[in-house]
C-alpha cells in the first residue's frame, strides 16, 4: 500500500518529482478501488454482459455488449444527478446513448463475445460473437457496415489501437488458424498457421509496434507473430521450468491461454491461462518474468477479459475470477485483493483511466462501476455541502439557534453498530435500579 | 465459491483471536444451531452477541463460523444459522459489511439461488428456510439500502436474475389463504347440499317407517300381548291405555274368539282356590315382569309366557274341565281369558292364606308362535314388516344419522332419528326372540338351497367362541345385534337369513342379560354352565348338533358329517401289525448283457428312510380360513389406534389385547384369577411381569423393540420418549446399552426418509454378491439345460 503523506511531505520538499508524486497519486487510487456506492450505469441488458470497451480517441463512451446480442453505448460523460434512485441520495447514473436491442433485425443472433470501437474513431465499432460473425458498425446509423462469417465460434478478434499503416482485424476462431481481416478489402486476407490445434481464445496487437500480434490458443501456447513475415510466428512463449517426472512443459501454460494483454511499457505481455495462473512475459527475449504472481482462480474455457492499468500509475492488473475481481500489483507484487459486487460471475473489466474506474460487467446483467472508496468521501462532501446551505439558510431566518450537531448522512447513519437495542437499555437501566 | 473457503479464513481468523471466545463462541453456536427448533433461545443469542461485541474482528469471525454451519446439510441447522446471521446483521456494520461481501454465498446456502445446490431435507424447514431469508433480504434492503451498494445489487441481482417477486412472498401467501378458504366454502355447501337432501328424503318416508313399524307393532301385539295387558287388563284402564285396549279389543275378531270364549268360560267355573293361586301368581308375576319391560322386554316377555304356560299346564291337571288341547298354542289367548278372571276375584279379595304354592321356573326357551291358520295373516304381515324394517329401514335411519352427523344436523332431528332408530330395533328384536322365521322351516325344507344356507350357521357360531372372551364385548359380539349386523347382509333379503340371526342374537342376549360379571371370566362355572345351557337351549332338531355332548361349542366338526375314506394302502394292510411293515425291495441288475448276468440279483436292504415313507401317510390338511375380525388398536404417537388386523400379535404392538375406546389395554380392569391359559389370546407371563415393572410402558413401547422395529422399518415409533421415559422412571441400567450411539441433537433425522423399503430390498437384491450368486446359479441351470439335452451329442458339449 502507497502511503500519500510520506510523497505528500516529499513533493513539498522538493524532494520527490512532480511525475514521481503524480503516478503514486494515481496508484494511491488505484489501489483503493471500491464498488461505487453513487455511480450507477444505466441498465439495459437483460443478459450477461460479456464485453465492454471504452473508445480510444474521446475516453468516453462506454461500449457493451451482452449475451443475447444487444449491443449498448453509454456516455461516460453525461451523468444525470438523480436525487433519490433505489433509497440511494444523490445518484449518478452514466446515460444511454444508443443501442442495438437483442430483437433488431441487425444484431447478433447469438450471444456477443467481443466488442471493440475503431481505435480511430468513435463512428465504428467492430463486435463478433458465437454466431460465427464479425460485425463492423456504423455507430452514427447503428446498422452494420460488413459482415464477415467465419467457419466455427469467433472467441475473440482485436484492432490494433496505434496502426497507422493498416486496418487489420485478427480473429481467433474455433480454429488454429488467426485470420486477419482487411476491412479495406473486404476478406481475410492473412491467415497465421502456427497453433496446433483447436481454437484460438485470444488475440492481441503489440502498443508498441504496429505490426507485432499476440495469439493464444487452447494448444496451451501464446505466439508472437509479425504480420508482415509470410514464414511464420516470431516465437513461441515457452515456459522452461523444472523437469518433473521427466516431462518439460515448454507450453506457456498447463491449461490453454485464455487472456492476453501488452501492459503499458510495450515490452512485456501478460497472459492467463486455465491453469489458474497469470504470467508476464519479456517479448524481446521470450522469457518469463521471475515474479510469482497471487494465484487466480475460476479461469474457464473462454476468452478472459482482463485489463491492466496502462500509464500513469503502476500497473494494476484486473482479473476477472468468478463472482469476484481480483486485483494486484503487476510492477510490485503484492498481495491480491477481491472485489466483491457481482453475483454470479464477473466476465469483464475495463479501466477508465479518465475516471479512475473500473468498469465492469458480468452474468447478473450488470454494470459495475468501481471508485475511489467508493466514492465515500465525495457523498460525505456533499453532505457537508448541504448541511452548511441549510445553516446558512437557517441563520438567516433565526439568529438564536442551538448549535447544530456535526451533520451524519444517512448513508453513514447505516453503517452504524447498533449493539444495543432498547429491550437491552431498558434490560441495564432495570438491572441498576434493582442494584440501587 | 468465489474463492471463499471458510475453513481456510477461519484458521487465518483465529490466530488473532483469543482462544477462549473463539472457544465459547463456537460452543454458542452449535448450541443454537442443534436445537432443532425454528426459533433461536434467546439467552444463548445474547450471549453471543455479548461475546461478538468484544471487537469487530469477533463479528467477522462469527460471520465465518455462521457460514460454517451454513454448509451443514441439515436445512434446521441452516436456519438456525441464518436466524443468528440476520440478528447480528440488524446489530453490526463489520457483520453487514462483510455478510454483504459474501452475500451470494450466502444466498447460494439460504435462498436456494444455485440450481445446483438445492436445500438439504426437511423439506418443510428448507422452505421456510428460503422465504425466511427472502423477507429477510427485503428487510435489509429497505433498512440498509443506501449503506450498502452490494445489498442493493444484490436485491437487483434477486429480483432480476432470480426472478424472485418481492411484492409477491406475501401475495403468494395470500393466494393460497384464497384457496384455502375458497376449499371451505365448497366443503360446507356440498355439506348443506347433502344435509338437505337427507332432511327431504327424511319427510318423504318418515310416515312410511312409521306405518311399517306401527303395523308390525300392532302385530307383535296380537301375537304377544305385554304383560301389564295380560294381568291388569281393565276396562277401566282403558282410557290410560287407549292403543293396548284396541289390540285386546282386536284379537277376538281374529278369528280365535271362539277359543277365548271357551277358555274364558271355563275360567269363570274354575274354583276359588284356583282363583287363588292365579291371584299370588299374578303379582309376583307382575313385580318381575313389570319393572324391566321396556328395557329388555324380549328376555322379560320369554319368562313370563313360560311362566303363564306351566301355570296353565298347572291348571289343566288340576281341572279336568279344562280343555287342555288347545293350551300350548293358545296360551296368550288364554292368558287373556284368566285376566278378567283375576280381577274379579282380586276385586273381591278372595285369597286363602294357608294356600301353598310353588312356581317353577323353567330354563330360559324361546316364544315360538306356531303358524295356524288362525294367526296366519298377522304373522304374514308381521314377517312382512319386519323384513322390511330390517332390510330398507334400518340401514337407511342408520345411514341418515350418519349422514346428518357428518354433515352437522339439527340436534331435533338426530335425536328423532335416534328414537327412531331405536324404535325399530326394538321391533327387531321383538321378532327375532319370536323366531318368527325359524317357524317357516317346516315349509321350507323341501328347499335345498334354503337348507344349505342353513346349514352354515353352526359353523359360524363354532367359529365365534375363538374371539377371545374378554374381546368379545369389543367386537360387538355381545352388543345389541343390530350393531353387528351390516345393512349389506340383511340386504340380501332372502327370508333364510334371518333364522341364522335370530339364533345367534339370542343366545347372545341371554347370555348378556345374565351373569354378565360371570360370563366375562372364562374359567367360573357359570360361563361353562352357561355356555352348555346355551347350547342346549339352542339345538335345533334340524341342525342336527349333538346338543348333549359335552364338548365345547366351537368344536365345528360337531355336526354329522361324512366319514372320510381313506384309500387302502399299505398301512391299512398292516394296521393289526404294523411292525411286519416291509419296504419293497429294489431289484438292481448291475449288468446289462444279455447272457452274462450275475447268479442271484441282489438285493438292496430297504433303508429305514423307505419304511418309514411307508409307513407314514400324508394328508393335505385342509383348514377353513377363519378371517381376523379384530384390531390391534394400540394408540399410536399420530393420536390414532393401530389397524392392523393380526390374528394373535402386532408386530409393532406386541399381543393383542383388549382395548378401550382410547386404545388403553383393558387388562387392569378384569379380576386376575382371569388371566389363565385358557383364553386363547392371554398375555405371556414375561411380559406381565414386565409391565408390573416398569409400570409407565405398556410392552410394546419397549425402546428396544421399538428401535429394532425404527430400524426394520425407516418410521419413528417414538423409541425415543419411550427410552426417555423408562429412564426417568428408573435409573436402574436394565436396557442393553443400546442407547450409546444416540446424539444428543435434537434434529430431525434426515437420514431416517432415506431409510425406504426399496432402498433395503435395492442394498438386498443389488448387492454385488447376491448379483454374483443369482448368476452364476442361472448359469449353471442354462448350463444344466443344455447338458440335459444335448448332453450324448460332442457337438453341443459346452464344457
Amino acid at each position: 500500500m502507497i502511503s500519500l503523506p510520506k510523497y505528500l511531505a516529499g513533493q513539498s520538499a522538493g524532494l520527490v518529482s512532480p511525475l514521481l508524486f503524480q503516478h503514486k497519486i494515481f496508484s494511491y487510487y488505484t489501489e483503493r478501488v471500491e464498488l461505487s456506492r453513487l455511480k450507477d450505469v444505466q441498465p439495459v441488458h437483460s443478459s450477461a454482459v460479456n464485453d465492454l470497451d471504452i473508445d480510444v480517441t474521446e475516453h468516453r463512451y462506454l461500449l457493451s455488449g451482452s449475451a443475447d446480442g444487444s449491443i449498448a453505448i453509454h456516455d461516460l460523460e453525461k451523468v444525470t444527478d438523480e436525487p433519490h434512485v433505489n433509497g440511494v441520495l444523490d445518484a449518478k447514473t452514466y446515460k444511454l446513448v444508443c443501442s442495438v436491442s437483442s430483437g433488431n433485425r441487425s444484431a447478433h443472433r447469438a450471444s456477443i463475445e467481443t466488442v471493440q470501437w475503431f481505435p480511430l474513431d468513435t463512428g465504428i465499432f467492430t463486435s463478433s460473437g458465437t454466431d460465427r460473425t464479425l460485425k463492423v458498425w456504423d455507430a452514427n446509423r447503428l446498422k452494420p457496415a460488413e459482415e464477415y462469417s467465419f467457419n466455427g465460434v469467433v472467441h475473440c478478434h482485436q484492432m490494433s489501437q496505434i496502426a497507422s499503416k493498416h486496418n487489420l482485424v485478427a480473429v481467433g476462431t474455433d480454429s488454429s488458424v488467426v485470420k486477419l481481416v482487411d476491412p479495406r478489402a473486404g476478406s481475410a486476407t492473412h491467415s497465421l498457421r502456427g497453433h496446433k490445434e483447436g481454437a484460438v481464445r485470444a488475440v492481441c496487437w503489440s502498443n508498441r509496434d504496429e505490426f507485432q500480434l499476440a495469439t493464444g490458443g487452447i494448444d496451451n501456447f501464446a505466439i508472437l507473430w509479425d504480420v508482415r513475415t509470410a514464414k511464420g510466428f516470431l516465437m513461441k512463449l515457452q515456459n522452461h521450468g523444472k523437469k518433473r517426472s521427466g516431462y518439460s512443459r515448454d507450453t506457456t501454460h498447463d491449461g490453454s491461454v485464455n487472456g492476453l494483454h501488452y501492459i503499458a511499457n510495450g515490452h512485456t505481455l501478460a497472459t492467463v491461462g486455465t491453469d489458474q495462473k497469470l504470467f508476464v512475459w519479456d517479448t524481446y527475449t521470450g522469457k518469463k518474468l521471475p515474479a510469482r504472481y497471487p494465484p487466480i482462480s475460476h479461469i474457464k474455457k473462454r476468452s478472459v477479459k482482463f485489463c491492466v492499468t496502462s500509464a500513469g500509475s503502476e500497473n494494476f492488473a484486473f482479473v476477472p475470477t468468478g463472482s469476484s475481481i481480483t486485483t494486484f500489483n503487476i510492477d510490485t507484487v503484492g498481495k491480491a485483493r477481491h472485489l466483491y459486487g457481482h453475483y454470479n460471475s464477473v466476465n469483464c473489466c475495463v479501466y477508465h483511466e479518465q475516471g479512475c474506474q473500473l468498469l465492469s460487467g458480468g452474468n447478473d446483467h450488470k454494470i459495475l462501476a468501481w471508485t475511489i472508496r467508493g466514492d465515500r468521501d465525495y457523498g460525505e462532501h456533499v453532505s457537508e455541502q448541504r448541511h452548511l446551505v441549510q445553516k446558512s439558510l437557517r441563520t438567516s431566518h433565526s439568529v438564536n439557534e442551538e448549535v447544530q450537531e456535526t451533520p451524519v448522512s444517512e448513508a453513514v447513519l447505516q453503517t452504524l453498530d447498533t449493539w444495543s437495542d432498547d429491550e437491552e437499555e431498558e434490560e441495564e437501566e432495570g438491572n441498576n435500579s434493582s442494584g440501587r | 465459491m468465489a474463492g471463499f473457503q471458510v475453513e481456510k479464513e477461519i484458521k487465518a481468523a483465529v490466530s488473532n483471536l483469543e482462544p477462549e471466545t473463539v472457544k465459547s463462541l463456537e460452543k454458542c453456536l452449535q448450541e443454537l444451531t442443534s436445537s432443532g427448533s425454528p426459533s433461536l433461545d434467546q439467552k444463548i443469542v445474547k450471549k453471543f452477541k455479548q461475546l461478538c461485541r468484544k471487537s469487530d474482528d469477533y463479528v467477522r469471525f462469527a460471520f465465518l463460523l455462521i457460514m460454517r454451519h451454513l454448509k451443514k446439510k441439515h436445512s434446521e441447522v441452516r436456519l438456525s444459522a441464518f436466524q443468528v446471521a440476520d440478528e447480528l446483521f440488524n446489530r453490526s456494520h463489520a457483520f453487514r459489511e462483510i455478510l454483504v461481501t459474501h452475500l451470494q454465498d450466502f444466498l447460494a446456502l439460504t435462498a436456494e439461488t444455485e440450481v445446483k445446490q438445492p436445500l438439504p431435507p426437511p423439506k418443510s424447514v428448507a422452505k421456510k428456510l428460503k422465504t425466511d431469508t427472502l423477507h429477510a433480504v427485503q428487510r435489509w434492503y429497505d433498512k440498509f439500502g443506501q449503506g450498502y451498494r452490494k445489498l442493493v445489487i444484490g436485491y437487483d441481482y434477486l429480483k432480476n436474475c432470480k426472478n424472485i417477486d418481492f411484492t409477491n412472498i406475501q401475495a403468494q401467501n395470500l393466494a393460497e389463504q384464497q384457496r384455502i378458504e375458497e376449499e371451505e366454502r365448497r366443503k360446507k355447501k356440498i355439506m348443506a347440499d347433502k344435509l338437505r337432501k337427507v332432511e327431504q328424503e327424511i319427510s318423504e318416508t318418515k310416515s312410511e317407517i312409521d306405518d311399517c313399524a306401527k303395523e308390525a307393532e300392532s302385530c307383535l301385539e296380537l301375537l304377544l300381548p305385554k304383560p301389564d295387558d295380560l294381568f291388569f287388563f281393565d276396562p277401566d284402564d282403558a282410557v290410560t291405555s287407549p292403543n293396548l285396549t284396541s289390540s285386546k279389543l282386536a284379537e277376538p275378531r281374529n278369528g280365535t274368539d271362539s277359543l277365548a270364549h271357551s277358555s274364558h268360560e271355563s275360567k269363570l267355573s274354575s274354583d276359588a282356590s284356583l282363583c287363588g293361586k292365579y291371584d299370588v301368581n299374578s303379582k309376583v308375576l307382575s313385580v318381575s315382569g313389570e319393572p324391566g319391560y321396556p328395557s329388555d322386554k324380549g328376555e322379560d316377555n320369554d319368562c313370563v309366557e313360560k311362566m303363564e304356560a306351566s301355570m296353565a299346564a298347572s291348571l289343566c291337571e288340576g281341572d279336568d274341565e279344562e280343555n287342555c288341547a288347545d293350551q300350548p298354542e293358545g296360551s296368550d289367548e288364554e292368558d287373556d281369558g284368566y285376566d278378567d278372571d283375576e280381577e274379579t276375584l282380586q276385586a273381591h279379595g278372595l285369597s286363602r292364606p294357608g294356600m301353598s304354592l310353588t312356581v317353577e321356573v323353567p330354563a330360559f326357551g324361546h316364544v315360538s308362535v306356531k303358524e295356524t291358520e288362525d294367526n296366519m295373516d298377522i304373522v304374514r304381515s308381521l314377517k312382512d314388516a319386519s323384513k322390511q324394517i330390517n332390510s330398507v329401514f334400518l340401514p337407511r335411519v342408520t345411514k341418515w344419522l350418519e349422514i346428518l352427523g357428518k354433515n352437522g344436523g339439527k340436534h331435533e332431528d338426530i335425536k328423532a332419528l335416534i328414537d327412531l332408530k331405536v324404535h325399530l330395533q326394538h321391533i327387531k328384536e321383538k321378532c327375532v326372540e319370536m323366531k318368527l322365521i325359524s317357524m317357516e322351516k317346516p315349509a321350507a325344507k323341501n328347499n335345498d338351497s334354503d337348507d344349505e344356507e342353513f346349514e352354515d350357521v353352526p359353523e359360524k357360531e363354532g367359529f365365534e367362541p375363538h374371539i377371545p372372551q374378554h374381546m368379545r364385548h369389543e367386537y360387538g359380539l355381545t352388543d345389541t345385534p343390530e350393531s353387528r349386523e351390516k345393512p349389506g347382509t340383511s340386504q340380501n333379503g332372502s327370508s333364510s337369513s334371518l333364522p341364522s340371526v335370530s339364533r345367534s342374537d339370542s343366545s347372545w342376549s341371554l347370555k348378556e342379560r345374565e351373569l354378565v360379571s360371570d360370563l366375562a371370566d372364562p374359567t367360573s362355572r357359570a360361563a361353562a354352565l352357561a355356555r352348555l345351557g346355551l347350547k342346549n337351549l339352542e339345538s335345533d332338531p334340524e341342525a342336527g348338533t349333538s346338543s348333549g355332548s359335552s364338548q365345547p361349542i366351537n368344536d365345528s366338526e360337531e355336526k354329522k358329517g361324512p366319514a372320510p375314506v381313506v384309500q387302502f394302502g399299505d398301512d391299512l394292510a398292516h394296521w393289526e401289525n404294523p411292525d411286519k411293515m416291509e419296504a419293497p425291495s429294489i431289484v438292481k441288475f448291475d449288468s446289462l448283457h444279455r447272457f452274462w448276468t450275475a447268479k442271484e440279483p441282489e438285493h438292496d436292504k430297504p433303508s429305514d428312510h423307505d419304511i418309514a415313507a411307508v409307513r407314514n401317510r400324508s394328508f393335505t390338511y385342509v383348514g377353513k380360513f377363519e378371517p381376523v375380525k379384530w384390531k390391534c388398536r394400540a394408540p399410536m404417537p399420530s393420536g390414532k389406534l393401530c389397524e392392523r388386523m393380526d390374528r394373535v400379535k402386532c408386530p409393532f404392538h406386541g399381543k393383542i389385547i383388549a382395548r378401550d375406546e382410547q386404545g388403553n389395554p383393558a387388562m387392569e380392569n378384569r379380576p386376575s384369577t382371569s388371566t389363565s391359559g385358557q383364553e386363547k389370546v392371554a398375555m405371556t407371563p414375561a411380559t406381565e411381569s414386565q409391565t408390573a415393572d416398569d409400570s409407565e410402558l405398556p410392552a410394546w413401547k419397549d425402546p428396544q423393540l421399538q428401535r429394532e422395529i425404527e430400524a426394520a422399518t425407516g418410521h419413528d415409533l417414538g423409541s425415543a420418549r419411550s427410552q426417555k421415559l423408562l429412564d426417568k422412571a428408573k435409573a436402574k441400567g436394565k436396557g442393553k446399552g443400546k442407547g450409546k450411539g444416540r446424539k444428543k441433537s435434537q434434529l430431525t433425522n434426515i437420514h431416517a426418509s432415506k431409510n425406504t423399503t426399496r432402498r433395503r430390498l435395492e442394498n438386498k437384491v443389488f448387492n454385488k454378491s447376491s448379483l454374483k450368486r443369482v448368476c452364476s446359479n442361472l448359469d449353471r441351470a442354462d448350463y444344466k439345460r443344455v447338458r440335459d439335452k444335448f448332453g450324448s451329442q460332442f457337438n453341443y458339449s459346452l464344457k
